[in-house]
């Protein structure tokens, strides 16, 4: 399963990517992270598991149309492929199983 | 563009280190987020985010890849550099000698300086565990005065400590078992250590024979070198035999210890058990009071301390429980400190060391002076790069105009300038090679702890340091002829701003002038202290003696013997030569008030004072065997009359004192004389007469001293069967001591010459180029009849003006040097005239004149019709 494993970071990129929907880009993605989290990530952060996710295939990105408002510079969107998504929902299950495998909380 | 609210800095490091193909996203983010930010938290605050942000990016995934060539292409580049590099410096033979020799002999200086650190450096590194030693310094308070910290510290020390820090391990060594081994009838000097039978387990030296638990154990047992062994017994096994040394009894060999390595602080051929110092006391060598709190200027104290928490524990103890230990603390009290075994050579200036050592003084000033001059050196390089800009500008256009980008520009100069720095090394190491032993002697003992041997760990450093150098030297030029843009460096010449640099390159030439002129007047004001003090007046005279060593024999049968021959009008005796920089103390008490007081003494028999001719200011001189059995009476110095106000010198005769138990009575008071040296001004002082005498001083009659020296030296064997003489002239022990004065004149010559020779070398360059680019003016203004003199004043001018700044600032550094530092070492001193500072100055200012002159000249004189014909 090596190249799969899902970091809690890379976790929380992927579904700050998803709650964005088609408005996800780096600017975004590192507020969202940083309302949810209450905590404040660097870009360089962001940008580090940004590059693995996609070198996993979980996430695919493409340029949109230069904006007057960054000085004419393209944004980069991002979007969770299936792989990604399948990835998520795997992980999700897995933790939903072991809580309920939690005696006294059943 | 980035917006102009971001901070420029970060902008450009950032578009440097990132990946072209992330920049677009990277950058635009963050320049929104900068926006969002400076909305939120106000410009400041979001400037400081940006940066940060940036220093976060660093990190592998956005650094770009190294340029996309192999490293072989790189090689082939580096290469082709080279070659250019070479070429251009076979090409401009004159501006490559200049280089070469200027950069050769201050890089000699550097090595020297390098060599010498890297020696120190090895001191006492083979000790296994040299970060876990510690040897214990104590500092004397004499009647609460702070005297000069000592390396050694009482015997008891370690006994109390083992009782207050059970388990603690202590090495005990002991010094001066100095003297005369007797084996087969061959007589060798030897110099000893003692040491208990600790020695080998704490220290790393190499026991070869014996046991190192045992070797060291019993009294008289005794561990010889190697070296030792082999000279005194050859083949024959040593171990058991007997090794007798003259004054300390027979010892019992033991064990073999290989030779301690050039860099040890410990130095011996022997090593006596310390046990047997015990036996030295029985037998009347040692006093019975060497090993109390009171005299511990024999023995040292090595701790070995494996962690830090025992560390503050013996400091504690050291700090705390001593003080304790001393019968009088009021009167003689000593405060303990650590020192760690690799801080002990180079260290702080200690007393009484067991073996050779080096004060960090001597080593700052050598490195500063050493790269005062290698800047110097560069500063040449430099300014004549610049200053042939216009001839290179030419080939740098043609450069660019092929692609070549800043990059590759400056590297091609910077290579230019290495190759130039690696060729300076080679010479450089010639000239290290053959100066290292004269700066071994210049020195101060240099020869105990240096040998600057060439090894392959000094190369390496030495190619570092040229690298260095190269690059240092070449960054100013490269980053010029990087930045020229190919348009104004094709454009016709005349254009071009090479000038632009003109007033750096004038500070750099000013200040390669004080440095000059520093060095000159260091040179001349040291020569001036030299012969002050060779002619300074004593107080006595030292001419025509001859001081003889006595050893163990009987001053009167010496004498008797001395006085038979018609070369000898004189002999007397005495306790130590004064003038030599040594003095002794001795401890009087004022009967008046019982006031105990340190004075200065010396030991002298009646004959001394007319021998030396030493005046009589009042009362008389000794009387032949007054103080044989009794001592009762002293003479004392002017200098004491005043101290101790006992009015005119004729009425202090009829004082009593007690010295030593004894009242002794004032019987005649001398004229101040100069018993230790320049630097101590004269103090109380006093002569005792109480037959202890280490010297005969013998008085010739004959102004030939070779021939009477043979005499006496036979006249001693009839004495003394078993020494050899030891005999010195009197005023020769007062040049050898002022001698480092002389050595110090030496360096300050060598370095002032290199000093003045690059200086000059580089204006010399200076006024080549300067010379050349101004041909046409000089052309045009002789058609228009300016005389020659008017144009040479012309030309060298502005060069004068130069070496005259830089004389105006290093003159007031120089006598603010000397006159305030340097020799205020000196009680005794002369004056600092302007006469000197002006003689010096002259003489540079004749050199520098002299060095322009060759140029200019030529240049005044050459027909204007063959310059201007190419108009």
């Amino acid at each position: 399963m090596k190249g799969t494993n899902l970091g809690e970071f890379q976790e929380i990129v992927m579904l700050s990517i998803l709650i964005l929907d088609d408005k996800a880009y780096g600017v975004t993605i590192q507020e969202e992270i940083d309302r949810r989290m209450k905590r404040s990530i660097s870009r360089g952060a962001l940008h580090t598991a940004l590059t693995r996710l996609e070198e996993k295939g979980f996430i695919v990105s493409e340029y949109g149309e230069p904006t007057a408002e960054r000085g004419g510079r393209r944004k980069r969107y991002y979007q969770v492929s299936n792989k990604g998504m399948a990835t998520l929902k795997e992980a999700k299950e897995l933790r939903q199983d072991m809580w309920n495998l939690i005696p006294k909380l059943a | 563009m980035k917006h102009p609210e971001i901070p420029s800095f970060a902008y450009r490091l950032f578009k440097w280190f990132c990946k072209d193909a992330l920049f677009e996203e990277l950058e635009g983010d963050l320049e929104e987020t900068f926006l969002r930010n400076k909305e939120k938290y106000g410009l400041k605050k979001s400037r400081r985010i940006y940066t940060m942000e940036i220093f976060k990016l660093i990190r592998p995934s956005v650094l770009k890849r190294k340029s996309d060539s192999g490293s072989e292409y790189q090689l082939a580049l580096l290469a082709g550099y080279t070659s250019i590099a070479v070429r251009n410096l076979k090409k401009h033979k004159l501006f490559s000698f200049i280089n070469i020799f200027s950069l050769s002999v201050a890089m000699s200086a550097g090595l020297l300086v390098i060599g010498m650190i890297n020696d120190l450096l090895k001191f006492d590194e083979f000790h296994e565990n040299k970060h876990e030693i510690y040897r214990v310094l104590s500092t004397p308070y004499f009647n609460a005065q702070e005297n000069k910290t000592r390396a050694t510290s009482p015997l008891s020390l370690a006994e109390e400590l083992k009782l207050a820090i059970p388990g603690i391990e202590v090495t005990q060594l002991g010094r001066r078992l100095n003297g005369l081994a007797e084996v087969n009838e061959k007589h060798i000097g030897v110099n000893g250590i003692y040491a208990d039978e600790h020695f080998f387990k704490i220290f790393s030296f190499d026991l070869q024979k014996g046991n190192a638990g045992s070797v060291l154990k019993n009294p008289h047992s005794i561990v010889i070198t190697e070296g030792f062994a082999e000279k005194v017994f050859g083949e024959i096994n040593p171990i058991g035999e007997p090794l007798a040394i003259d004054g300390f009894g027979t010892f019992n060999i033991t064990g073999i210890v290989a030779n301690p390595p050039k860099f040890s602080h410990l130095q011996f051929d022997v090593i006596g058990s310390l046990s047997t110092v015990q036996l030295h006391v029985n037998s009347g060598i040692l006093s019975a009071s060497h090993n109390g709190w009171n005299d511990p200027a024999l023995y040292y104290n090595y701790i070995f301390i494996p962690e830090n928490r025992e560390k503050q524990q013996v400091n504690n103890w050291l700090n705390t429980s001593t003080p304790s230990f001393f019968p009088k603390p009021e009167e003689v009290r000593y405060s303990f400190e650590l020192q760690r075994l690799d801080k002990i050579l180079p260290g702080p200036n200690i007393s009484d060391s067991i073996g050779p050592k080096m004060i960090m003084l001597p080593i700052i000033i050598l490195s500063v002076i050493a790269a005062a001059i290698l800047f110097s050196a560069i500063f040449n390089y430099t300014n004549l790069s610049m200053a042939r800009a216009l001839k290179r500008a030419r080939e740098v256009g043609i450069r660019k105009l092929n692609g070549a980008t800043r990059k590759a520009v400056f590297l091609q100069f910077i290579v230019e300038s290495t190759v130039l720095s690696v060729l300076s090394l080679g010479f450089g190491i010639v000239l290290f090679m053959v100066l290292k032993q004269e700066f071994i002697t210049l020195i101060p003992r240099g020869s105990e702890v240096l040998n600057l041997e060439l090894s392959p760990e000094l190369i390496l450093w030495f190619g570092l340091f040229s690298l260095i150098t190269g690059l240092v030297a070449g960054i100013a030029p490269s980053v010029f002829f990087a930045r020229l843009s190919s348009l104004k460096a094709l454009r016709s010449s005349g254009s071009l701003k090479t000038l632009s640099r003109v007033n750096f390159r004038k500070v750099l030439i000013a200040t390669q002038f004080a440095l000059s002129i520093i060095f000159i007047l260091a040179i001349i004001i040291t020569h001036k202290q030299y012969r002050f003090s060779m002619n300074y007046d004593l107080g006595f005279n030292k001419e025509n003696i001859l001081n003889i060593t006595l050893l163990e024999n009987d001053p009167s049968l010496l004498k008797t013997e001395l006085m038979k021959l018609p070369e000898v009008s004189e002999v007397s005796f005495s306790s130590y030569i004064p003038g030599i920089g040594g003095s002794w103390n001795l401890r009087l008490v004022d009967p008046r008030n019982q006031d105990s007081v340190w004075v200065n003494t010396m030991n002298i028999d009646h004959t001394y004072l007319n021998n030396l001719t030493i005046d009589l200011v009042a009362g008389r001189n000794f009387e032949p065997g007054e103080n044989d059995n009794n001592e009762q009476s002293i003479l004392v110095n002017e200098k004491f009359v005043k101290n101790f106000g006992l009015g005119t010198p004729q009425d202090a005769p009829g004082t009593l004192f007690n010295v030593g138990g004894n009242s002794v009575e004032i019987v005649g008071v001398v004229k101040d004389f100069h018993y230790a040296n320049l630097e101590q001004e004269i103090y109380s002082f006093v002569f005792r007469n109480n037959s202890h005498y280490q010297f005969a001083n013998v008085k010739l009659a004959t102004s030939d001293l070779i021939s009477s020296l043979e005499k006496i030296e036979k006249a001693w064997y009839t004495v003394d069967t078993r020494n050899e003489m030891q005999a010195r002239f009197f005023d020769d022990q007062i040049e050898e001591y002022n001698s480092f004065l002389v050595n110090i004149m030496k360096l300050f010559s060598f370095i002032g010459f290199l000093a003045i020779s690059i200086s000059c070398l580089g204006l010399f360059g200076m006024a080549i180029y300067s010379t050349e680019i101004r041909l046409k003016e000089i052309g045009v203004r002789k058609t228009f009849g300016a005389s020659e003199g008017a144009l040479i004043y012309l030309l060298s001018k502005g060069f004068l003006k130069l070496v005259s700044w830089g004389v105006v600032i290093g003159t007031p550094v120089v006598y603010l040097m000397f006159d305030r530092v340097i020799l205020n070492q000196f009680f005794y001193r002369p004056t600092i005239s302007f006469f000197d500072l002006s003689s010096g100055i002259f003489l540079l200012l004749v050199v520098c004149l002299l060095t322009i002159i060759t140029q200019t000249w030529s240049a005044a004189r050459s027909n204007p019709s063959s310059i201007l014909r190419n108009e």
